[in-house]
């Protein structure tokens, strides 16, 4: 059991417009510096958004070792063949068109981070499989915190848009 | 013009304090710093920016978007629904930020406070 648990958290967001840049004529004795009109994709008037933030919300003593995809002490909790396991050595769990629940836990979800590490695009459950708002393209992550009692742990699913995917995550109480 | 872009990541470092001291360590559970990128383009070719705003209420109905970013600047928690206000899962305290992209199947999204927040969004459409 760990004496006490934080997270810090990061978001980058830079939003970009397409520029049109027009041609522009020029030269030296020796040199041609004329340009052709061109578009080129610029951050937009809102800048560069996002920040940092320590969240100490999440408990020390988590659900079960699970509550990590990367962890290595979930590898205690399989009881079938390493083979025939879905989860792979690399902490990722294997995602599809079929729904995924990451745990069945019933605490309030405090912390969840998710990444989409394959190629396929990625889509999030927060009720149970019923709808699924969220998405991620290939190699994108979201994260987001449990407001009240209305985010349970096993509210939680994923599955691809299409193809299979595979995905790492945090989910905390 | 449909060649707005969004380039966006969130990552994580998840700390667990020493048992004998004060200092924090990489959590010895996860073991190592998370993170993920995207550069997502917007099917309709348009990004609007809400900058500083205070709110006390439910703030403005984003409909059909393709992405959110949303941040709490200060203030009360603010907690975000997705589907428009019927129920709020989602929720961020002072300097927090939420980001991702959003289904297509998400009509509208509300983003709300606990009593009096600054807030500053952008969508993407």
């Amino acid at each position: 059991m760990a004496t006490d648990r934080r997270v810090v958290m990061r978001t980058s967001v830079i939003p970009t417009e397409r520029k049109s840049y027009a041609a522009v004529t020029g030269s030296l004795e020796e040199n041609n510096f004329t340009r052709a009109a061109y578009n080129k994709n610029v951050v937009s008037s809102a800048g560069r958004l996002g920040g940092s933030s320590k969240m100490t919300d999440i408990s020390s003593t988590q659900w079960q070792d699970a509550w990590s995809s990367l962890t290595s002490g979930s590898w205690e909790e399989v009881t079938t063949n390493w083979n025939t396991y879905y989860l792979i050595w690399s902490g990722h769990v294997g995602a599809s068109t079929t729904r995924v629940q990451l745990s069945s836990d019933t605490d309030d979800l405090q912390f969840c981070y998710i990444k989409n590490r394959g190629s396929n695009t990625v889509k999030i459950s927060l009720d149970s499989d019923s709808t699924y708002p969220l998405k991620l393209s290939s190699g994108a992550s979201t994260m987001f915190r449990g407001y009240s009692t209305n985010l349970k742990i096993n509210e939680v699913y994923v599955k691809t848009a299409s193809g299979t995917s595979t995905v790492e995550y945090i989910i905390a109480q | 013009m449909a060649n707005e872009k969004i380039k966006y990541s969130n990552g994580c470092s998840l700390q667990e304090l020493e048992s004998t001291s004060a200092k924090w360590y990489q959590d010895s559970d996860v073991g190592s710093k998370l993170a993920g990128n995207a550069n997502v383009a917007m099917s309709g070719g348009s990004l609007a920016y809400q900058s500083e705003k205070v709110i006390t209420g439910a703030e403005s109905a984003l409909s059909s978007k393709d992405f959110i970013y949303v941040k709490c600047l200060s203030g009360d928690d603010v907690k975000i629904s997705l589907d428009n206000g019927s129920n709020y899962l989602i929720r961020l305290s002072a300097d927090e930020s939420f980001a991702s992209e959003l289904d297509s199947s998400v009509a509208t999204v509300i983003i709300n406070t606990d009593g009096t927040s600054i807030i500053e969004y952008l969508s993407g459409t």
